[in-house]
């Protein structure tokens, strides 16, 4: 939310950032960004980050050190992308998408495998690993979530959810499932077939993302409404649960603009956070001193998704038409480009003593 | 003489009122002025938050929402500035002081020799008859109107005691041409038309710019009323029996009166609405001022003033995707160009 004195108030007390140092991908995907993600190998020197994209394909780059991508691979889908996520060991990258199957592409042979297959578009697909063995999860309009273990072309296991599945995410063992009418289902990976908790998302509007915390305690929600709320798993942490609001322009006369809250990420050192909106801004907060951050300013066009590297001193983010504004906002000229912006020590940190100011 | 408490306090008594540096209104004291300056000044518009000074709540715009404070809210156009701090009356400039107590003397002054001019009576401490001149009274449509209704009430009593017999009172010259939304058009010139204040008549003031001819719709020329016209009236309507009769109109009073009207005005509200059918608003009108219900105007846009006021506090919001059933990728998905269809 780039305040009507916003530029002013930068130069003052540096709560707005600048986005001079960001760095467009090049040859970027030529429709709308689904999703990003980084290679999540802290033994990896070099970063990959894999964008999904509606015009059908996953594409890999390689981010060189002077921020620069370069093309790697890609795969082809027989239907929009809707989701990507790595391999923790960063060698191969799940993607799924409209085609209602997902897919694993090898990096080194560049070559895709499909792995999953359901009854409608998958909305999600997320890696991870149950006693050491590789799994993925996916999450689709088909109301169900679906385990697979890279081996069998059936199911691992099966979920039966509420309603369509909107937005998923994994954190060691914790996988939230946020659904259609603001269901939100929490999963112990440990026994993945139930539902460790159910809940009514805080939130009074759909769901548009879950993002768990680095630490698996709990987890953030984004809605439509430009609002995020905070939630921890156990009851005892109930108290710690807040929502706030955020991407919503200043007002106008009596009028306030409220944007969806398009994807969370979670700095994988700190532990602080982004919110990236319809809106086109993004921001890092503080969930544990309720704080803001970091406010940066519009960036020309709706942000569909953002992910930190694994070191967390990038902050990729996607700029494309997310369809908040049905057909009429829609055009050629609306951009469609990852940035890459580059994490400075103080954006995302978070204060030491926020009680005392 | 001793002197008498006329519920005009002494000049000293206003000065010593502490008063808001920001809008310029004063307060009983400290404590209200201070809450006052808190809710209206230093009010934080994002969070509600009351800070104490206007430093205080730049300082916290700029830590909590990140924004700046250019302007103290509510305050006058050259009061606004965030440079001087201001609590309660302390931080005032004194010449911005200076000038508040000479407004207040001189509107104390001005006030009290109105009041003077208006009873008549000498200012205190000048004895003898020479004061200046009593103020012509003028009355305002209010009232007027209040008058009015004391009026039809007694008619009303009248009535009530005296049988039928008794002629109403037409109350239709209430509706003065102050009241702005009036389509009556302006008194014609050489009407001819009793000099207001007959001998005897109360005046009504408002009356001599009353069109005497009651227009329906397109008013008709003065002087040639229509059918149903009202004749003209004299404008002294103390005296019923200077009414001329209406017996054209007594055929209607076979309809029910409207609910709620007063018994008394039935048969004019017939004859009026019957008489203006084309002037439906000025129909209303006049029903309305008829039940003595206030124009509903100016109380209605009041209301709406304070219920605009409360929707500003808890900011109108308008989502750019307001759609909570489906979700926009879902909407994506099914458009031709994303459509996906199995490979048979």
């Amino acid at each position: 939310m780039a305040g009507l004195f916003g530029s002013a108030a930068a130069s003052q007390n540096n709560t707005i950032g600048d986005l001079k140092q960001d760095v467009e991908l090049g040859s970027p995907p030529e429709d709308s960004i689904s999703d990003l993600a980084f290679n999540p190998n802290p033994t990896d020197p070099k970063d990959f980050l894999a964008v999904a994209s509606w015009d059908k394909k996953v594409r890999v780059y390689e981010i060189l050190s002077n921020g620069q991508g370069q093309g790697k691979v890609q795969l082809e889908h027989d239907a929009p992308v809707l989701s990507v996520d790595f391999f923790k060991d960063g060698s191969k990258v799940l993607s799924a998408g409209a085609d209602k199957m997902a897919k694993v592409l090898d990096l080194n042979t560049g070559q895709g495998v499909q792995v999953a297959q359901h009854d409608a578009p998958i909305r999600c697909v997320r890696y991870f690993e149950a006693n050491g063995t590789p799994m993925a999860v996916t999450g689709s309009w088909d109301k169900t979530v679906k385990y697979w273990d890279f081996r069998s072309a059936a199911p691992a296991g099966t979920l039966q959810c509420q309603e369509r599945v909107y937005t998923m995410d994994v954190r060691e063992n914790l996988l939230v499932v946020g659904t259609a009418d603001r269901y939100i289902n929490v999963v112990n990976l440990k026994e993945p077939t139930k539902f460790y908790k159910t809940m009514q998302s805080p939130l009074k509007w759909q769901t548009k993302v879950v993002s768990c915390f680095t630490d698996s305690q709990g987890f953030a929600i984004g809605s439509i409404e430009g609002r995020c709320a905070i939630q921890y798993v156990e009851d005892k942490d109930s108290t710690l649960n807040f929502s706030f609001k955020c991407h919503r322009d200043t007002p106008q006369g009596n009028t306030t603009s409220v944007y969806a809250v398009n994807d969370i990420s979670f700095h994988p050192q700190h532990g602080t956070f982004s919110t990236a909106g319809s809106d086109g801004t993004f921001h890092f907060w503080d969930k544990d001193a309720k704080h803001r951050l970091k406010g940066y300013p519009n960036v020309g066009g709706s942000i569909t998704s953002t992910t930190f590297n694994k070191t967390g001193s990038i902050f990729a983010y996607a700029i494309s038409y997310d369809w908040s504004k049905g057909y009429q906002g829609n055009g050629s000229t609306y951009p469609n480009k990852v940035l890459l912006h580059p994490v400075l020590p103080d954006e995302c940190k978070p204060r030491p003593n926020p009680k005392k100011r | 003489m001793g002197k008498k408490k006329r519920g005009h306090p002494d000049v000293e008594d206003i000065l010593a009122r502490p008063w808001c540096y920001y809008c310029e209104r004063d307060f009983e004291d400290l404590k209200l002025l201070i809450s006052h300056q808190k809710a209206k000044h230093f009010k934080c518009d994002r969070c509600g938050k009351r800070l104490n000074t206007a430093g205080g709540l730049s300082v916290h715009m700029n830590q909590v929402h990140k924004e700046s404070l250019d302007k103290v809210e509510n305050a006058l156009p050259n009061r606004q500035g965030l440079d001087i701090e201001i609590f309660g009356m302390e931080g005032v400039p004194e010449d911005i002081l200076q000038q508040h107590n000479q407004r207040i003397i001189t509107n104390f002054y001005t006030a009290q020799a109105e009041r003077h001019a208006v009873t008549g009576n000498p200012p205190p401490g000048q004895s003898g008859g020479q004061g200046p001149a009593k103020k012509i009274k003028i009355e305002t449509p209010e009232e007027i109107k209040k008058r009015l209704a004391e009026h039809r009430a007694r008619v009303a009593a009248q009535k009530a005691a005296g049988g039928t017999s008794a002629p109403l009172h037409v109350p239709a010259d209430d509706q003065s041409p102050g009241q702005g939304a009036s389509p009556f058009p302006p008194p014609q010139a050489g009407f001819p038309y009793p000099p207001p204040g007959a001998p005897g008549a109360p005046p009504f003031p408002a009356a001599h710019a009353y069109p005497p001819a009651y227009p329906t719709g397109p008013s008709p020329p003065p002087g040639a009323p229509a059918a149903f016209n009202l004749p003209a009236r004299p404008p002294g309507g103390g005296a019923p029996a200077a009414l001329p009769q209406r017996p054209p109109y007594m055929f209607n009073g076979a309809g029910a009166p409207p609910p709620g009207y007063p018994a008394g005005a039935s048969t004019v509200d017939e004859l009026i609405s019957s008489g203006a059918r084309h002037g439906d608003d000025i129909d209303h009108m006049i029903r309305m001022a008829e039940a003595g219900i206030k124009p509903a105007g100016k109380p209605a846009e009041d209301a709406g003033g304070e219920k605009k006021g409360k929707k500003d506090k808890d900011k109108n919001t308008r989502m750019v995707y307001a759609d909570n059933e489906v979700s926009p990728e879902e909407k994506m998905a099914l458009l031709p160009r994303y459509r996906f269809t199995a490979v048979a």
